[in-house]
This record gives C-alpha cells, structure tokens and sequence, in this order.
C-alpha cells in the first residue's frame, strides 16, 4: 500500500513538471493557433493590454489564441537573454525601442520584412518617425504600438492665480517662475529630479541645440560639443542661477510634489498620465519642443512588437501574430486610454483621440525625436547619465569636466564592444 | 519474497544516499554546475548567443580587470570593489553589534518583550524593492518624513540619498532596519543556552555587567558570533539592492558596488562581456574565502 503511494507520488511530481514544460498547449484543438506574448505592462497599462488580449481571443475564438505573460522590464530582458537563444522564447513580445538594435544584432530577434506586405499596415498608418525607427540594418524588427513622449505637466489652478502662461522656451520658463517661486507658500516653479528622468531632460535639451547624442559611423559619443555643453548647461542654470527647481531632488520628489499642488510644472512622461489624474491636481499638458533650445525636438520613447527568434519558423504562428498586432494597432485608442500616444496615425486624426482631454495636447508628434538607433547606444550614451545628475546636483559643477570624462568612458566602452 | 528483501536491503543501505539525494540534485543545479560553468567562462572571451565566436583567452580577463590599470574595465573593477568594501566595513559591525545589544535587551525578559521581539523581527520579511522604497519616502530630500521632522526643529533639507557621506550612512541604515531580525533571533537562542549559574557565580564574586558581558556572554557565544560574523560579512559583499535601487549608484558612482558593474558587464551593452564579469566575479569570490578563513582564525584565538 504504502509502495504504490509513493509510486503515484512520484508519478504525480514527474507529471507535474512535464506540464510546467509545454507551455500549456495540450489542450487546444487541431486548427487553432495559440501564440504566446510577453509584455511588460506592469502598471494600469497592463490590465488594459489583458483586457484587449481577452477581447481578440473572443473575436477569434477557434482560430487564433494569444496566452499572455507580464513580467517587469528588467527581468523581461534578461529573461530573454537566456531563453530565445535555446528557441524557447515567446512568440512575440513588447520591447523598447531603443533596445531593438541590440537584440537584432544579437540574432535574437526575426525580422518581419516578408509579412508586413501581408497585412494592412504599412508607412502611411504611422508616425513616420517611428515607424522608420524600427529598422536596423535595413531590416524591419519592430512594429510600433506607441510613442511615449516627454512633455509639460502644469497646475491650472497656480497658473491661473498668478495670470501666467504656459511657457514655450527657455526665457518665457525663467520668467514664469519668477513670479511663481514662492517659498513662503512652500510652492515650487518647476522641480527637476537630478536622477530619473534628468537624462530623457538632456536628451531633449541636446535635440533642442542640434546636437547629437552619437555618432553612426565610430560609434563614439557625441555629445562632448559645444551643443552638449550648452543643453546640460540650461539645466544646470535652471536649478542653480534661476532656481527654478529646489536642490537635490530625487526620483520621484518631482512627481510628489507636483502631486501635492506644490508645484507649478512637472516634466515627465506620458506614460505618469494616469498617476497625475490620481492626484486630483486640476492639469493640463504642453508640449516641451522648445523649452530648453532653439531647434523643436522631443525626447520619445517607443514601444514595438518583435519576435523573438523561434526554434523553427512556423507559419501559422507567424499569420496569427500579424492578426494580432494589427488588431491591437487599430484598437490603440483604447490604448491611449491607458496612458500613451499610439502610433498609429488613424487613431491620432480620430475625433475620439482629439476629444482625449491631456492627449493631442501633450507634444507635438511632428518633432518627436528618437535616440539613435544603434546596438552601442547603451555603450555610448549611458556614461553620460551619471554626470547629467552631478551637473543637476552640484551648484559648482564644472559642466565640460564633466562631458570629457563621460566621452572618454563612452569611447572605451565602444572600442571595447566593437573589440578594437 | 526474496527479490522484495533485496529492494528494501538496497534501499536501507543507500538511506543516507537516497535523504541527501533531493538536496544534492538542486544544489548542484544551482550552485555546483553554475560555480564551474562560471569558472570555464572566465577563461574565455564568451559570447552568449554565437558560441561559435568563442575564444579560450587563459587568464586574460583577470590580467585586464587586474593589472591592465588604462582598461575601462580594470577603473570599474578597482571603484566597484572599493565602494563595495567601503560598505562591508561600514556595515558588518553595526549589522552584527547592534541584534546584539537587542538580543541582550530581549533576553533580560522586560514587559512586552515578545512584542518588540516580533516587531524587530518584521522588516526581515520584506523584500528588497519595498525596502527601499519605504526608505526612500523617509529620506528624500524635499517630500521626505526625515527632513520634514528635521525641518520643525530648524534644520535645513539633508540631501540624504544625493550626496556622500549621507548616502552610505542611509545605505547603512537602512540594511541594519532589514536584517536586525536574522541576527538576533540567532543571539537570542544560542543567549538562551548559556547556563545561569555562570552568572550567579560572578555576582557571588563581585564581577559588574560589564565584566559579565565579557567573560561569560560573549565567549559563551563564540560559535554563533563566528558564524554571524561570517554569514553578515559575505552577505554584505553580495550587497545589489540597496544602491541599486536607492541611490543608483550614486553620487558621483560612489555607492556603485562590484555586483552592479558585474551585471552591467555580463548583460549590458552592444557588446556583453560575461568573460570580464565573471573574472571580476571570482575575484570577489576568493577575496571572501580569505577574509571569511581570516574572521574564523581571529574570533576562535580571541574566545
């Protein structure tokens, strides 16, 4: 008796684990045709992506299926690092932009060129900024589902107290807070995080002088000019010869304090829309274009559907996730709901996006601009990070010490993954 | 019949075989297979996806990291190594003196102490993200409770997180907060098992708390004082979460420690390098194994 226990036991924990392998497909019929798809919407984001998910599989009930997986980004991407390489990744996912080139690079990602011809979506139906930036090596990896801009939060109600404008550039922003500095209130202009996200602010700010973040042909940074120069130093003079913003703010005490009606203005992403409707703060949004420079630019992010490389190309799966992303892009108003500013130009021109309250105003999508596209942005631009916040944090930082010291990171960085 | 006595003699006589067997299957997934497997990519210039582009390098990558003082990755080497040791000798004193004092405290049995016990004991549930963040809302600089107490008092904002030397001592703070609970419940038990009479003996002789604590608590102690010691100090220099999340690594990549460069190393960039990080890696390894042997030696001569 006690034998044929722990014989059923055993066989029990052997099934079990067998089960965890496969991905849960035993169940489904002959003709349908079930995908899996990660994505990394772990905030409200997320449940809306679910509830889209749930809506496609209702309309496609019997022929196409879409098991979904969230998992947070960091993990996401290390995940996919050791899973597509043993042909068990998902069959497609959500990735950022800026990480595409890498993966391709890498031979972890299949380009979609012979199956967009196949469906409806083409050049036409998007940002054309976006769509272009999902090409690496004149191969086409990602289709966009978004663009996530940065813009301008601002208070309505101390706005309106102090009869001031939404200001446009860098001179129109100083003089605004002057008059809406107010310490005896506790009341801030427009406080800037030195940490996340001060380098999305220097990217814009770099833009905005027509500058470069690298260059494409050495890879080597370039940054260290005098455009550079000058977009890290508005920010610096903002805090420290403007007190626009209070000294060593943190991640997240932006936010806080815009939260709290402390604060005038709040640059952020899109994607704190819905935390900010949370607050309760009357807002409104503006576009950044030209709030540091001359030239109109916008730091965007983006995210794109790809597909992991497969163990074996299989055509069903590859037809079933084209119906799937075309569903999905011409269902992004639901998705702007959630958060973000869908790349897909019929949803932007629709009346229903237009009547969105915060949306069509929140950056002017002509002059979104992406970072380079290149598999050593990461090696390149990242260096500077750390010093755009010492810049950001200390009254005396020496702005062009600064920039050298990342430039000669950054060149290292690149000789290194290029193996010169 | 027979056949069944022979199965149950083999598997009496393999019984410790068998118990260990389960333990010994994940051990060696998790710890064994990936030790070695670590050692043999040291030795190499890996990559992760075109194993064909793999190339047996010998001890280059430690010659680099080590000696190669212009490298890149010799510079995060030396700064990630010294952040990390700046908080190992920080923290383990206080992560170790401090469950002590509390330890101590408990076992005198005051009203309530089963309360402050688990109460103590708490933070240690916490993972390491709401850790931080709980910490965060308490030092940040311009929303935080800290500064807005401090700020009652007359104190101008401390930027706690933002600038040296307030970003270690919150780093430090923090983790005594997290792991307090680990540590002294070890003190209390192995308190527990220090006969009283010891202590009745040294009254009869006149001997005062302080003298108490020293001969007889302590040395009455020392097994599990070594092994605190040892098990805090390797945990402090597997320190991540911490200035991963709380200060970035910041200010001025002063908080930066070995594992944060290592996982930017291994995963990172254009081109990741799982060779270097994992040469760096097993340098902080054997620095370990010495400093743990070292503890051991020094804290069994002391008692």
């Amino acid at each position: 008796m006690k034998r044929w226990m722990i014989v059923s036991l055993v066989l029990l924990s052997v099934l079990t684990l067998t089960a965890c392998n496969d991905n849960g497909n035993d169940n489904d019929d002959d003709y349908l045709v079930t995908i899996t798809f990660w994505n990394i919407f772990t905030g409200p984001d997320g449940q809306e992506m679910v509830n889209m998910i749930d809506d496609f599989n209702a309309e496609n009930e019997g022929v196409y299926r879409v098991n979904t997986q969230t998992i947070p980004a960091n993990d996401f991407y290390d995940k996919l690092n050791t899973v597509v390489p043993q042909g068990q990744g998902p069959d497609v996912a959500i990735m950022h932009l800026d990480r595409i080139a890498r993966y391709a690079q890498l031979g972890l990602l299949t380009s979609f060129d012979d199956l967009v011809e196949d469906i409806e979506l083409n050049e036409e139906d998007y940002i054309s900024a976006v769509w272009d930036a999902g090409i690496y090596d004149s191969k086409r990896y990602g289709i966009p589902l978004d663009v996530h801009p940065i813009g301008l939060y601002y208070n309505k109600d101390i706005l309106d107290e102090y009869d001031v404008e939404v200001p446009t550039t860098t001179a129109e922003l100083i003089a605004a807070c002057d008059i809406l500095n107010d310490p005896s209130i506790d009341q801030w202009c427009l406080p800037l995080s030195n940490v996340w996200p001060s380098q999305l602010l220097f990217q814009a700010s770099l833009f905005q002088h027509d500058g470069q973040d690298m260059f494409t042909d050495t890879m080597y940074p370039a940054y260290n000019t005098q455009e550079g120069y000058d977009a890290l130093n508005v920010l610096h003079e903002l805090i420290y010869t403007h007190g626009v913003s209070p000294e060593n703010v943190t991640v997240d005490e932006d936010l806080a304090i815009f939260r709290q009606g402390r604060a005038a203005f709040h640059i952020n992403g899109i994607w704190m829309l819905n935390g900010i409707i949370d607050s309760g703060v009357n807002f409104g949004t503006a576009s950044i274009e030209t709030l540091f420079g001359d030239t109109p630019a916008i730091w965007a992010g983006s995210h794109n559907f790809v597909m992991p490389r497969p163990a074996k190309v299989n055509e069903d799966k590859q037809e079933a996730i084209m119906a799937f992303i075309s569903y999905v892009s011409e269902n992004s108003l639901r998705w702007a709901n959630a958060g973000q500013i869908p790349a897909n130009l019929t949803v932007l021109e629709s009346q229903e996006y237009l009547d969105l309250p915060y949306h069509s105003t929140f950056a002017n999508v002509d002059h979104i601009v992406f970072p380079t596209i290149s598999p050593y942005f990461q090696d390149s631009f990242e260096p500077v990070f750390s010093r755009v916040t010492e810049a950001m944090s200390m009254g005396n930082a020496d702005i062009q010490a600064l920039l050298d010291e990342a430039e000669t990171e950054g060149q290292q960085r690149v000789d290194e993954a290029l193996g010169n | 019949m027979s056949t069944k006595r022979s199965v149950t003699d083999v598997l009496k006589k393999n019984a410790g075989a068998l118990f260990v067997a389960p333990h010994f299957l994940i051990f060696a997934t998790f710890f064994i297979i990936p030790f070695f497997y670590g050692l043999v990519i040291s030795l190499y210039d890996w990559h992760m996806f075109f194993p064909e582009m793999r190339e047996f390098v010998g001890f280059a990558n430690f010659r680099r990291i080590l000696f190669e003082t212009d490298h890149i990755y010799h510079e995060y080497f030396i700064n990630g190594l010294k952040n990390t040791f700046t908080f190992v000798i920080l923290s383990v004193p206080f992560l170790v003196a401090i469950p002590l004092m509390f330890a101590i405290l408990i076992n005198v049995e005051p009203k309530g102490y089963k309360v402050f016990r688990g109460i103590f004991f708490l933070p240690s549930l916490l993972s390491i993200t709401t850790l931080v963040l709980i910490w965060r809302w308490v030092l940040n600089t311009n929303v935080g409770i800290l500064n807005l107490t401090l700020s009652e008092v007359g104190f101008d904002n401390i930027p706690w997180l933002a600038e040296q030397p307030f970003a270690w001592t919150s780093l430090i703070v923090m983790t005594i907060w997290w792991t307090i609970g680990g540590n002294m419940v070890i003190f209390t038990a192995s308190l527990k098992e220090i006969p009283q009479s010891l202590y009745e003996a040294a009254e009869v002789d006149g001997a005062n708390i302080v003298q108490k604590f020293f001969s007889i608590t302590l040395p009455g102690m020392r097994n599990q004082l070594v092994y605190i010691t040892i098990m805090t100090t390797l945990a402090s220099f597997n320190v991540f979460g911490q200035p991963q999340l709380a200060t970035g690594g910041g200010p001025s990549e002063s908080t930066k420690v070995l594992m944060m460069y290592i996982r930017e190393i291994a995963f990172g960039g254009g081109r990741p390098n799982p060779g270097i990080a994992t040469a760096m890696a097993i340098c902080l390894g054997v620095i370990m194994i010495f400093i743990s042997v070292f503890q051991s030696r020094v804290i069994k001569r002391l008692g």
